[in-house]
């Protein structure tokens, strides 16, 4: 499978649209998953693929096999071009915070809610809270790489975090199941 | 460093098996278009970067135009441009005593259009050497023309060649105020007044008859 990979992408270095369609159907699914949890709608998201499958596709050369894996070196891409669209259409506000209590939420709660229920909870955050709480609880990112990331200072970025949990557990807690 | 909730953890596994829209056809022939569309970007690129070079050349060329005009019309309003031309005053040689009947200002005309001067100096040139009363000032000039000289030019000039009167300098009477200026010379023939032309009722033709 990883042979294969990389055959796909020598041929998508010499610019056979073959290849370019072979590696986008591969990388489908996983770029889409990644995609859907920035944007606020599925048209969204559609949007930011195809942008970031363009992009992929004219820089491909730069890609550094040395440097990290593939799917890596892609989602970077896609998360890009998802803070992109982030950006184009809301504020950050600069609020600055240090340190924040966390919220308790009961897990049981979210164990009983399904996917697509809980995109639906993420998707109702304000746009700039709803791109840090998915930077950093779901793609791992720490504040100094979102605030580098959002040109926002730290302190903002934990905030959006505080913002975005007090929100969920008040979401989340209002759900009776 | 990066510390998530339990909570938040399970969010994350729920997140990575939502459902993918099946939209794979419709994106892929969107980005199969914008990667067609290198081919003709080189053609449309190029268009702004004219677009803007064309804005500064555009307000360069207007820039240039602008000193230009503000350049000719500063030049035309300028005082050294209202005044007599300097040239045509510091003239000590006395002028050619032309021959009689023929105006002074011919004379006068004919070498300064050789010389390809304006048509607006070339008339104050005229009058200067016609008059040789015109001080720097262009009102005294009309006043003291009035005053001095008879009308016609032409009566003035065989009148100066007759009496054998060499012509004045021109810098001596510019240099003079107007209240200075030689008394006034008797112009016809002696004897005869300006009375002995006047028409009176009883020498009338017309009742002479009857």
């Amino acid at each position: 499978m990883e042979q294969d990979l990389t055959n796909i992408i020598l041929d998508c270095l010499k610019g056979n649209r073959k290849a370019q369609e072979q590696l986008y159907r591969q990388l489908y699914a996983f770029a889409m998953a990644i995609a859907m949890r920035y944007a606020a709608d599925e048209q969204e998201s559609a949007d930011i693929l195809g942008h970031a499958f363009v992009k992929m596709f004219r820089s491909i050369n730069s890609f550094d096999q040395t440097k990290g894996n593939f799917h890596g070196w892609f989602k970077k891409i896609v998360i890009n071009e998802s803070l992109d669209h982030i950006k184009r259409r809301s504020r950050f506000t600069h609020l600055e915070l240090d340190e924040a209590e966390e919220p308790f939420v009961n897990n049981s709660i979210i164990e009983k809610i399904d996917a697509a229920g809980i995109l639906q909870l993420v998707r109702q955050l304000p746009p700039a809270t709803h791109a840090v709480f998915v930077l950093y609880a779901i793609d791992g990112y720490t504040h100094k790489e979102i605030a580098a990331q959002l040109n926002i200072s730290e302190g903002t970025s934990k905030w959006h975090l505080s913002e975005a949990r007090k929100n969920l557990q008040q979401k989340i807690n209002a759900i009776k199941i | 460093m990066n510390t998530t909730t339990p909570y938040e953890q399970l969010i994350a596994a729920k997140l990575d098996q939502a459902p993918v829209p099946d939209m794979a056809d419709g994106i892929w022939s969107n980005i199969e278009m914008q990667l067609d569309a290198p081919a003709d970007a080189p053609a449309t690129k190029p268009s702004p970067k004219y677009k803007g070079k064309g804005w500064y050349g555009l307000l360069g060329l207007t820039v240039v135009i602008a000193l230009l005009w503000w350049y000719y019309n500063h030049k035309s309003h300028s005082p050294e441009n209202t005044r007599p031309p300097k040239a045509l005053t510091p003239t000590n040689q006395p002028p050619p005593v032309e021959a009689p009947g023929v105006a002074d200002s011919d004379t006068s005309m004919a070498p300064l259009q050789k010389k390809g001067i304006p048509l607006a100096p070339v008339t104050i040139k005229k009058d200067t050497i016609s008059l040789h009363y015109i001080p720097n000032d262009s009102v005294r000039v009309d006043s003291a023309a009035k005053q001095i000289l008879p009308p016609p030019a032409n009566v003035d000039s065989a009148h100066l060649q007759k009496d054998k009167v060499p012509l004045p300098d021109v810098d001596l009477y510019q240099a003079q105020p107007s209240s200075t200026l030689p008394p006034k010379k008797h112009r016809g023939v002696k004897g005869i007044t300006s009375d002995d032309y006047k028409i009176s009722a009883s020498k009338d033709s017309g009742r002479k008859k009857n």
